[in-house]
């Protein structure tokens, strides 16, 4: 069955393609978005319920395989020590991140010229500046002004006051200051008063599981009734197979299995991929043809190369005090001191340090009993309440380097439930970011007893920390070797767009997703420019 | 009156004394701070009714390997003495059956209202009320306010 033609079609409703949904509303172009995941209720998340802990880690978890919701689709991660996490619906992973919202720094759009590893971006801060704060304002800021580790970045008028820092943070800042190291309020994507509709934090503390009271920004809050309100169309439950072409090499739309599961063709005159960093190479590479028979618009053979994700190291304290427990915002504040290079530490590029308060009393209790703190038997409860409420700590978020040796492809016999080929990863943790990973726990713990604590706990890599996926449809200027241009253009294909993480160059040692949005805007200012000649 | 049905119950008898009996050994009872053991009747309901069938059969299977290979019978004719060796060694077990039982039983364990209260913690969910958290001790950000920028500065 095929479907009106459209001007624009989006793939992906999450952070990114919410983001192109609304700047390209302004055109008057006729806008579609397949999602293939359904709107998620907030009366339905977790928080609303005494197991919330419980239903965080099931059907709410952060990876697809658990969650194993008939909108999710399967990722074959067992050749990765770190396992993909993202969710499927609108929202797409702002649905259950933390809220953590840093910037890249300027340094990290020119890596090869200051560090001479891996390549410079091909535009940089200051391009990416003006569009940081348009998304600024539409997803809602706290923080604070002033952070030596950034540069100045904030409009006054439109950031909200900084989270609390409770007693957890405050123990944390402590222990940074004996240190004489940098911390700082958090730049975070959670109201903390009333903003575009949406009602303040009020504490909730389950923000990886998503927010019921609204306040933490994303996109199906934020962007999306923005969007739909002007007239684009969203259509969730609609999984798209491929994207075919016509016989000039442009794409002229796709094929998508609708809510009742029948195969639907949508003609579109622009395609743009929003997918995220795995999802994204999967349907290129699912999108075969004569004229790409390796994967559309790869002609580089770079679709699905150079995956990135951010190793994550944990490192938690037990204070001799009891802390904030589950209560409050994981985010609260950072430290950028290890985050530029400093060769004399072992390893090029660096990390912050994303502090994230406390936990309830069933991850309470897993990570004693995982670390051997707590036994079973008679002696459970008395060493479970050494821990109960008096934990507080971080995680290392590394800066990955690409490297062609981790990939996304095409899995031999594992298909989804419309029987699309699913993602396999194959990942290995380099050496410089092992190094990483070890230095950023021996600091972490001795800022950790310098503020108080008297045990420590780490881990690293975090096996379950995939939720960052870039740099499997990198950009570049030369074609040879990059997939997309300057612009999220594909250099094969010149009416099809990407716009998530899989064009970053480099993966940074932040959060992803306020440079994704900042991008998306940015590629799709530079598409109105263009509308006249968008082709050439 | 029960809703269930007998003949559709998941789990047979025999099942359900060595979920109580791993359960319990792993959190017993401690009536000094009044916390019930993971055997308590609701909490076991809680974790039978939670349970996928498949994850509790897998730890009942696994259990049984392991009681074979130990004491060289099944778990159900095992003595008292026999089966606190068998938890011992469960306790010790990093195997996919043992940590998702864990998981499974600690979820459950840790919603239990009696639980909570122990624990000095509302028997409630997060949303509406919220919680309130101290704004925190700010004087602490002089030090670093006082820091001049470090990020590296990048020539266009």
């Amino acid at each position: 069955m095929s479907q009106q033609p459209v001007d624009v079609l989006i793939i992906g409703a999450g952070a990114s393609g919410a983001v192109a949904a609304w700047n390209l509303v302004e055109t008057r172009m006729r806008i579609v978005c397949l999602e293939q995941g359904d709107w998620v209720n907030p009366s339905d998340y977790p928080s609303t319920g005494q197991d919330w802990e419980a239903r965080s880690w099931g059907e709410y978890s952060v990876s697809p395989n658990r969650r194993g919701r008939a909108t999710d689709y399967p990722v074959n991660d067992t050749d990765s020590p770190i396992a993909v996490s993202n969710f499927n619906g609108v929202g797409g992973g702002t649905i259950l991140y933390n809220g953590h919202f840093p910037r890249f720094h300027p340094s990290d759009f020119r890596v090869k010229t200051l560090d001479g590893v891996a390549d410079d971006w091909p535009i940089d801060y200051a391009t990416l500046a003006p569009f940081y704060a348009q998304n600024d304002q539409m997803m809602g800021i706290a923080g604070l002004a002033g952070d030596p580790a950034n540069p100045p970045h904030f409009d006054n008028d439109v950031l909200m006051p900084p989270l609390p820092l409770g007693k957890s943070a405050s123990a944390m800042a402590r222990g940074f200051n004996a240190q004489g190291w940098h911390w700082w309020p958090s730049d975070a994507a959670i109201a903390t008063q009333e903003h575009d509709g949406r009602a303040p934090c009020i504490n909730l503390g389950a923000c990886l599981s998503g927010c019921a009271q609204g306040a933490k920004a994303s996109t199906d809050i934020t962007y999306w009734p923005h969007a739909m309100r002007q007239g684009v169309e969203l259509r969730t439950r609609c999984r798209v197979r491929e994207i075919t072409l016509d016989d000039a090499g442009m794409a002229n739309g796709v094929w998508y299995y609708d809510q009742d599961g029948a195969e639907q063709f949508q003609q579109a005159a622009v395609v743009i991929l929003a997918t995220n960093g795995v999802g994204t190479p999967r349907l290129m590479l699912n999108s075969k043809s004569e004229r790409f028979p390796n994967g559309l618009a790869n002609s580089s053979g770079l679709v699905g190369k150079n995956l990135m994700f951010h190793p994550y190291a944990m490192i938690r304290g037990v204070f001799p005090e009891a802390l904030d427990g589950h209560r409050g915002p994981g985010a609260c504040i950072w430290s950028q001191e290890f985050y530029e290079t400093d060769l004399s530490r072992g390893f090029v590029r660096g990390f912050t340090f994303e502090m994230n308060r406390g936990m309830g009393p069933a991850a309470t209790a897993m990570l004693g009993l995982g670390h051997g703190r707590i036994p079973w038997g008679e002696d459970f409860h008395r060493m479970y309440a050494r821990l109960h409420e008096r934990v507080t700590g971080m995680v290392a978020i590394c800066e990955d380097l690409p490297e062609l040796h981790n990939t996304v492809t095409l899995d031999d016999t594992l298909v989804d439930s419309h029987g699309i080929p699913a993602p396999k990863i194959s990942y290995t943790l380099s050496d410089n970011s092992r190094k990483m990973l070890d230095y950023a726990m021996a600091r972490a713990a001795e800022a950790l007893r310098a503020g108080g604590a008297t045990d420590i706990m780490s881990e690293a890599p975090l096996g379950v920390g995939g939720w960052h996926l870039m740099g499997t449809a990198r950009m570049g200027v030369d074609p040879a070797k990059s997939v997309v241009n300057e612009w999220g253009r594909a250099h094969d294909v010149k009416n099809l767009f990407v716009i998530d993480g899989s064009i970053f160059v480099t993966s940074a040692g932040v959060n992803p997703t306020r440079t994704i949005q900042a991008l998306a805007l940015y590629i799709t200012d530079c598409m109105k420019k263009r509308l006249a000649n968008l082709f050439d | 009156m029960t809703n269930n049905i007998a003949s559709d119950a998941p789990f047979d008898a025999a099942q359900k004394e060595l979920v109580a009996f791993v359960a319990a050994a792993m959190i017993p009872a401690d009536a000094s701070r009044n916390m019930p053991a993971a055997d308590h009747p609701r909490i076991l309901r809680d974790i039978l009714q939670t349970a996928v069938a498949a994850e509790l059969a897998a730890i009942c299977a696994y259990v049984n390997r392991l009681a074979h290979n130990v004491l060289g019978c099944d778990f159900a004719r095992a003595n008292f003495d026999q089966k606190n060796e068998l938890a011992n060694n469960l306790a010790g077990s990093n195997a996919p059956e043992v940590r998702g039982f864990v998981s499974l039983v600690v979820q459950c364990y840790f919603r239990d209202d009696r639980v909570l209260g122990a624990l000095g913690l509302e028997a409630r969910a997060p949303f509406p009320k919220g919680y309130d958290v101290p704004t925190g001790e700010w004087d602490l950000l002089e030090t670093v306010k006082r820091r001049q920028p470090f990020y590296r500065v990048v020539d266009r």
